[in-house]
Formats: C-alpha cells, structure tokens, sequence
C-alpha cells in the first residue's frame, strides 16, 4: 500500500463516504510532506470500545500452523482486506477487577483502558453493587500527555449512542476520577473539530487570550476565599481554561474545513448506522487535517438496551448478551452486532490507509486497539478480553495471532503506550503486572 | 399559607430534636429482603451458560459502604401534621457548583434582562448524572470539551449583546469607557450575583482597555461580555462568605448574598433577581420568615415551571422519551414519543403542582391529557372545543388513577413489544418508595420472556422468575409491577389479555411504610395505597432534595429532610409548601465547614 502522491487523491473521498461530509469539494490539501518540521511522521492512537463481552468463537481467529497462519472467523472476516496489519491477542485478562467497589460491567469498563480500580461512589452496577469512577488516567489520556501536544485537540473522544451520562459510559480518564466525555453527535463533533480552532484568525486567536488572562485574574481573586475542595475544583478548570489557550497557538498545517453533517438524533436506532459511519469519517478527517492524534471511538455504554432492527437484531443490548450459550438466536444476533462494529473499523482503517504519509499511508503510523470490559457477557468474565490491535505500531509485527497464557491486561496497555513512541514501564495499578507483553515484536 | 409552628401535638424522636424515642432510628431505608441477592448462587429462569470461567458464581460485593447496603437510599422520618422538627444547625458541606446547560441558559437570559436569549448551551456535554440527577455538585465538572463550549457560548452572547447594546445600556452611544464601566457595573453584578470587587473590577477595566485598543469600544465590551461568562464567579454557585466562628457543634450561617443565590437557583435554576438581591444586600434575607416570603415569591414566578419540569424529567427519567421504540400494529417508531412525554408533564404539572394539587391528586386524579391522535389510541372521542393547543383533559375513573396509570408512564415503562413488569416494579420501588431492589445476579437471563398469544404477560413473566432463588428478590418487585399488568406497552387500558382475564392483583411487601403494606387488587388500589403513604412523600423530598442540593443524601442530611417532609404534612401533601420547608431547612441555610483563607 505504498503511495508517492502528497495529496489525498479526490476520487478516494469519494469513494470511502467523505464526499458526503463534503470533503470533495473542499479536499484538505493537506501535504504532510510540505511540513519540513515533521520529517518523521507522528505516531497515533485510536481505542475502540464495545460493551458486554463477545461471542468468543467467532471473534478469535482459527490457529493454523504459525502465528502468522490463521483464519479470520465471522466477527473479524469484515477486517479480512487488513489481515496482514492484524494483531489478536488473546489470554488476556483483567485481573485489577477482581478487587475494589462495584460490579463487574463497571469494573470492566473503568479499568479496561486505566488498569484501576474504581472509587467508591453511587453508580449502581448491573448487580446493585456500587462504585464511583476509575481511580486512575487512562492509557490515550497519558499518551496524548507525550504525543498529544502539538495538535488543537490533544484528544478526541467520539461515542455512538454511548448516552449514559456515569461509569458505565467512560473509558477514557485525564486523571482519578476524572473522565473524557464522550460525544455522540457527529454535528456536534464537528463544530468542536472545525470551528472551534480551524480556520481561527491571529485577532480572534489574539483576543481569546486576552479574555483567558482576564478569567485567570478573575480565578485569582476568588482563590484566597475558597474551601480545599473548591479551590482544587477552580484550580482544575483554570488548567483546562490555559491548555486551551495554548492548544490554540500551536502551529497547524493549511486544513480546509468541510461542510458540516446533518443534525441527527444521537440515541435513536434509525440513525446509529448513519452516526457510526459519520464518526468514522470525522476521525479520518480529524487525523487528515492533523487535528489530533489520540482519539477513541466508544461504541454504547456497558449495559445498555440497543437493538439493531437494521440488522434484524431486535433483542436488547445487555439482556441479549446474558443469553445461555445454547440459544443460539441470541448468539447469532450477538455475532451480527460485532460484526457490524468490525466493519467500522474497517472502514476507518480503508480511509486511514487512503492518506498519504511518508511513503505509505497514515494507517502504517495509527495503533487502533479494540476492546471491551468483559470477555464473555453471559458470564461477565474478565478472561481472554477480546483485544485486537490493528494499524501499525513502532515494533510491533502485524499479521498474527498470539495466544498467552493468562498475561494481564495491564501489559498490553503498557506496550500500546511504546508503540506510539511512549517509553512507559508500567501503567496503571501497582497490584495489577503491567511489565510490556513479550513477543509483540 | 404555609405555616411552619406547629399547632398540634409534637411527636416524638429525639435525634431531631423531638422529645420522645417513638420514631428512634437512623431513617434509612433498609430492605431485610435485600441482602437475599447477595446469596444467589444459581441463576433465574434459565439454565447457567456453559461456559465461562465465574459461570454461576456470584462472588459476594466486596467493597459495601459501611453501614449502607448497595443500593439503599434514605427517606425522612414520618412527621406528623403539625409537627416541627429543630435540627442541630450543623449543616451539610457546601461544594462549588458548575452551571448545569439549563441554568446555563437561564442565568445568560437573566444576567441580560431577557434582551437576549437562546440555547447557548447546545454545545455542552450533558452532565454527569448521579442517582438520575445531573445536578450533583461533585460529579458535575469542567472538561475540555466543555470549556471550549463556555468559551464559544460566551462568544456568541457576546455578539448578541453588542447588537443589543443601546437596549442594556442608556450611554451606549456615548461609546466610552465610563459607559463601558457602567455596563460591567450593573451585568457584573447581575453575573457575579453580588457587586464587583474591586480586583474584579479592575480586572475587567484592564481587558476593555486591551479589546477597546483592538476594535474599538464595541470589541472592548464584547471582550468584557466574554470574560464575565467564562468567570467561576458565574459559571459556579460558590459559598465564600467567612462567617464567624459559630458556637460549637453548628455549622456556620450563609451570607443573605449566598441565600438569595441558593434560592434563585432552587426555584428558578437561574441567577437571583434584583429583589433578591437587594433584600439581600439590604441584609434582610437570613430568618426563616424572610426566606419564606422570598420562597413563595419565587415560586409564584413562571420561572418556577421550567425548574420542576427539569426536576421530573429527571426523576422519572422522560430524557428516555427520545428513544422510545414501541412495536404494535398502531404505532410504529417514535410516533407517539413526543406527545407521551407532552400528555404527562401535562398531568403532572396538573397534579402535583397546580390549584390543590399534592401527593394525593398525583396518585388518584382520574385525569389523563390528551390529543387527537393519543385520543383515538385510546379510543377516546375528543370534545368538540379543544383547546387551540391540541390537548384536552378527561377524567377516566375506574381506569385511571395518577401517576402509574398515566398513558405516558405505562409506554414508557415497558419493552417494545410487551409491557415490562419488571421495570414497573423497579420504578415504583425505586423512584417512589427510594427502596432500589438489587439487580439480579450475573448469570441470569434478562431477556423477556417471548411474546405468546397463548398466554398473558403475568404468566409468562412469573414463569421466568418462579425458582425460589429468584422469588424472594422479585416479591419485592412483582408485588407491585404485575398489577399495572391493566396497561400494556401503548399504555392502554386492558382487562385482559389475548382473550385471558388478566388477575392484577398485588403485594406491597417489605416497605418501610407499615400501613400500606399487604395484597391488593388491581392499579387503582395501589396508587389510593401509595397517595396515602409517609414514605411515598419521603421519598419525593429526598428525590428532590438529591436534584435541588446536589448531594445524595447522608446522615448529616436526614434531619433536614425531615424539616421538609414537615412542609408536606402540614399541608396536607402540597408539593410547594414542601419546598417552601425545604429552604428553610438547616441544610438550606448552614454549612459544615469553613472556607479557607486570610481573615
């Protein structure tokens, strides 16, 4: 998939769907190699999230002789165009869930991306137990600290119908018991992607700061006055209020905006195919533009009530994904559902591997890591995490299936961070291993 | 007129302040039934998966808040009719609070004098909700996403009130800085709920300067517009009077600036108006006399509307509305979402807030709102004059009665295809009665039962949940969501089902509320039960207080709540005479702890 050409060919918008968000007709001459700063092409990542475990046969690969040997089963056939630029990796478990408060779907999702446990709290599980929020960053968040700094979003957090507003629905955390919104409109996406910073002129940058010099004063004089916990909440959004100043300065290549999205209901079963497939497309155009390069892209909340009518699935999300492994209708309904979300990672692999970079593609240089909170719904077992890596990664070695013998999740969010160029250690809970995974390279 | 001193005999419980232990107890909700859950070891309804490591094992909740189980809420005490309840004034902690969208938009309305208005806050995430309320003070934060949202919204204000300008200041033509200072003056004041500081003050003067340099006079002000709305002096609710020391064991007094603030966000979810403030300033708002009159005032102001709106929304959980996908030969996709919703805000604003309206009429007003298209639903000729709105009332007696009867609700609590016991059941347990069941262990099958036009939904349901692992959790539940069986998924009045007469016949079990306990026959039974109840009405005050304080409640909130539980049973379950005892609670007016700083 090598490609000589710096601008992204008009006929590839077109055909991978950016036509609609008008990106032909406004195609984002965006030449990286014009950009004599970056000589090395920057390092991404994308998380993908989905919610209550998987059908495991379908979703793990066929071993056949060798690693590099093996045969795609239904949920990853979609993938099957990127087979080479796969990486399962399967046997890995989440042991930091097996302690601390709340209930296994909570735990799941909270410590999938931070490998923490959660606070105690008041969001109430599937089971009645109780629990806050997860106790730690996660995994996007302390890598977009090291590579996330040169963009105007450090971060990109995207949903489709992730709507529930607690635990549940976030994955991604800047810090303890501080999560990442998801958005799940694409409109909205949009305007913070393509208003908010593109296109600003020197004045209005100018007199944004001027107005955040003056917030800060403000900020000062309430400070001696406050509680410990309001100065500590004050001081928290000051610091937000200052990244975005100095977001707004860093240097950008030339973007051409496109034309915006129609407005959609964002929790409605008519229109989550068209919303998942509008979130692809502005992940590809955020990257393309160089917007970001740490994003995640949340497929709904862990538990939830969604049906798939559109794909003759009309069972509800949670209560589906707790069927008996002998009702095999459910099953295939659960089958048909992470397909789908297969075929929108290969979608948004399809429109990364169209932007040119360097002497290949974006894609070589994007790490998308596919998870989820439980490794079987029915069950709410944290063993064998469906985790599929695809994209490329600095030393990692596409193409294969790796099966570990119960090696901890935290590992795997170790080595992820050195894929992207972050030199970490460990990550996450002390009690949790989280040495990087051998044999990834 | 509400009237807190008591006329008749006082009752007892010493915690509070009564003077008999008769009422003893810590007033939190405890289900004995409750700790069944945790004991489960074998699934419901269907065979355990055959694969998965933990299959059939429920491990035992590891981390159980000391003393409160999973899942517990607190309810008040009962207090009787004319019963007073004294606190410690010890109060409750006091948290900066973040503008929810709502009072986002109506503080902008305000602050501008309704010159200007509009759904600024379109671009914010929603808020993180806590207990189904957004409105929690620790949950509720700044993120980037959002800062960037108050930032382009002040923006977009700031445009409008340089359009607006000769309509909020007299010296707008003037186009000075002494004009520019009198505009921070007054909407600095309106912004900041209290007169500028000399620092603010200055601070403001210095960017005027700064934008007036750029662009002139108009830049100057739309710079200053912008600074005002992004300040944590109006994006936050902060407590930073620094009171004196208060004797010990009390909690320190709110400043009257704080109060008025507290107030006008209570009722209004907006900024206090310049009778507030002035009485404030005046130093005229601190008794509970003065915060009384204050509060009938408010509440007397159409602006009181949109705060319950926001209120119920979020205790029974409308927001669900938008996705509703109900399946029947009459109604296809979301066709009638918007007029559910619309029909029981209608009731609802009917019942519990209107003319004589109170818990009673909630859970027995035989009324139901309607339009042509719910009414032929329903099979309901509408009159010859209705309204030019649409909807018309009728009262439907024997079918209908309250809040769990209501069209609307009966759609909303239920699956797409068949009603939902089940839901129902939880509803009333947890949003009426604040006793949330625990959810069923792990390896239970959640999905409904089949449809069957050879059986009724009771049977099919019961069915599922008859092993006796499952049965003694779902008496908590079954007993109360299997009698509103009488309406099915459209939320239309049945007697039977697929040709089977339906048996709606019920247990309230396990409630705190002795006296509504037992078997009854049937929906309207059970709401005449739940009208009449103590817990029913503790359970709205503390639902309430939840959504209006930001907390959940704790130990340190009971006796206030018991203070308003007090504003119900003095009058005789009037909703706004509760709310009106609510902000004359301690917890209303006290905080727990000092702020920090210079003295």
């Amino acid at each position: 998939m090598k490609r000589t050409s710096g601008l992204l060919p008009r006929r590839n918008l077109l055909k991978y769907g950016l036509g609609t968000l008008g990106l032909a007709s406004a195609p984002f001459a965006f030449d990286r190699r014009s950009n004599a700063a970056e000589a090395v092409a920057p390092k991404r990542l994308i998380l993908v999230y989905s919610p209550n475990g998987t059908i495991q046969e379908e979703f793990w690969p066929t071993a056949g002789a060798s690693e590099t040997d093996f045969t795609l089963n239904r949920i990853g056939e979609p993938l099957a165009p990127f087979k080479d630029r796969l990486l399962y990796l399967k046997g890995l478990d989440m042991a930091v869930v097996e302690a601390g408060p709340g209930g296994p779907h909570q735990k799941g999702v909270g410590g999938l991306f931070t490998n923490e446990q959660l606070q105690e709290g008041v969001f109430m599980d599937g089971d009645g137990s109780r629990a806050g929020w997860a106790n730690g960053i996660s995994i996007d968040q302390e890598v977009a600290r090291w590579i996330g700094q040169d963009t105007h979003l450090t971060s990109l957090e995207l949903g489709v119908r992730a709507i529930d507003n607690e635990v549940r629905a976030r994955i991604s955390y800047a810090g303890p018991g501080n999560p990442m919104p998801p958005m799940n409109s694409p409109s909205a996406a949009f305007k913070r992607l393509f208003s908010t910073y593109v296109g600003v002129d020197d004045a209005l940058r100018a007199q944004r700061s001027l107005v955040i010099d003056s917030v800060a004063k403000q900020y000062a004089s309430l400070q001696p006055r406050l509680s410990q916990v309001d100065r500590q909440k004050l001081q928290q959004h000051l610091d937000i209020v200052n990244e975005i100043e100095r977001r707004m300065s860093v240097p950008q290549a030339a973007c051409t905006a496109p034309t915006a999205p129609e407005e959609l209901a964002d929790d409605d079963e008519t229109t989550m195919d068209r919303i998942a497939d509008l979130q692809v497309q502005l992940l590809g155009a955020a990257i393309a533009c160089d917007l970001t390069r740490v994003a995640s892209l949340q497929f709904f909340s862990a538990i939830n009530e969604i049906r798939f009518p559109f794909l003759n699935s009309t069972g509800t999300g949670h209560s589906l994904s707790h069927s008996s492994d002998s009702d095999l209708e459910a099953r295939e309904q659960l089958v048909v559902r992470h397909r789908w979300m297969a075929e929108k990672i290969a979608a948004l692999m399809t429109l990364l591997d169209s932007i040119p970079e360097g002497d290949g593609s974006a894609l070589d240089n994007t790490l998308i890591v596919w998870g989820n909170e439980l490794g079987l719904g029915n069950s709410h077992s944290s063993t064998d995490i469906p985790f599929l890596l695809a994209g490329g990664g600095a030393e990692l070695r596409m193409g294969r299936f790796l099966q570990y013998q119960s090696a901890s999740h935290g590992s795997l969010l170790t080595s992820i961070a050195r894929a992207v160029g972050v030199p970490l250690e460990s990550f996450g809970n002390v009690a949790s291993p989280s040495t990087p995974l051998t044999g990834l390279g | 007129m509400f009237l807190l001193k008591s006329r008749a005999r006082i009752a007892s419980l010493s915690r509070f302040g009564f003077e008999t232990p008769s009422f003893g107890g810590s007033g939190r909700t405890l289900i004995p039934a409750l700790a069944l859950a945790w004991g489960l070891t074998a699934a419901c309804g269907n065979s355990p998966p055959e694969s998965g490591a933990d299959a059939g094992v429920v491990a035992p909740p590891s981390a159980v808040p000391s003393g409160a189980p999973p899942g517990s809420s607190m309810v008040p005490e009962p207090v009787p009719p004319g019963g007073t309840v004294t606190c410690s004034g010890a109060g409750v902690p006091s948290e900066a609070r973040l503008l929810t969208r709502v009072q986002y938009d109506n503080s902008v309305r305000d602050v501008f004098k309704g010159v200007i208005s509009g759904t600024w806050s379109a671009v914010f995430p929603a808020e993180n909700e806590v207990m189904g309320f957004g409105t929690n003070a620790e949950f509720h934060r700044e993120t980037p996403w959002l800062a960037e949202g108050h930032m382009v919204a002040a923006e977009r204000v700031s445009d409008e009130v340089i359009l607006q300008l000769p309509n909020l200041v007299a010296c707008a033509a003037e186009a000075n800085e002494d004009c520019a200072l009198a505009f921070a003056d007054e909407y600095g004041r309106r912004a900041f709920k209290r007169a500028l500081l000399a620092e603010e003050r200055s601070a403001l003067v210095e960017l005027y300067r700064a934008g007036t340099a750029q662009g002139g006079f108009e830049r100057g002000v739309a710079l200053l517009v912008q600074s005002l709305l992004q300040s944590p002096q109006f994006l936050y609710r902060i407590d930073t009077s620094r009171a004196e020391q208060p004797p010990a064991g009390n909690g320190y007094a709110l400043a009257d600036l704080e109060l008025a603030t507290r107030l006008s966000y209570f009722f209004w979810n907006s900024i206090p108006d310049d009778e507030l403030l002035l009485a404030a300033e005046a130093g005229e708002l601190h008794t509970k006399e003065q915060i009384a009159l204050q509060a009938q005032r408010l509440i007397a102001d159409p602006r009181s509307q949109g705060m319950l709106l926001d209120f119920l929304r979020q205790w029974l959980g409308l927001g669900r509305f938008q996705s509703l996908v109900r399946v029947s030969a009459e109604a296809s996709a979301g066709a009638y979402n918007a007029e559910w919703e619309e029909s029981l805000e209608r009731f609802i604003e009917f019942a519990l807030l209107g003319e004589g309206g109170g818990v009673e009429k909630l859970f027995t007003s035989p009324r139901v709102f309607l339009n042509a298209h719910l009414a032929a639903l329903y099979g309901i000729t509408p009159p010859a004059d209705v309204p030019a709105d649409g909807y018309f009332a009728v009262d439907l007696p024997g079918e209908r009665s309250g809040l769990l009867t209501q069209p609307g609700l009966m759609a909303l609590l239920a699956h797409a295809d068949q009603s939902a016991p089940i839901q129902r059941g939880v509803f009333v347990r947890d949003r009426l009665l604040c006793q949330p069941p625990p959810d069923p262990p792990p390896t239970v099958n959640q999905m409904p039962p089949q449809v069957d036009s050879s059986s009724t939904t009771r049977e099919r349901f019961q069915q599922h949940t008859a092993s006796e692992d499952c049965a003694s959790c779902h008496r908590l539940i079954d007993g109360l969501g299997l009698s509103l069986e009488g309406f099915d998924q459209l939320g239309r009045y049945r007697t039977t089902e697929n040709g089977i007469a339906l048996d709606l016949t019920g247990e309230i079990y396990a409630v705190r509320d002795e006296s509504i306990a037992g078997t009854y026959d049937g929906p309207v039974e059970l709401s005449q039960r739940l009208a009449r109840s103590s817990q029913v009405e503790g359970c709205i005050v503390t639902q309430f207080y939840r959504y209006a304080m930001g907390r959940v409640e704790q130990e340190a909130d009971l006796c206030s709540l018991s203070q308003a539980q007090a504003g119900f049973a003095n009058a005789g379950g009037s909703f706004t005479e509760m709310l009106v005892a609510m902000v004359q609670s301690d917890a209303f007016r006290f905080r727990a702890e000092a702020t920090e700083g210079e003295p």
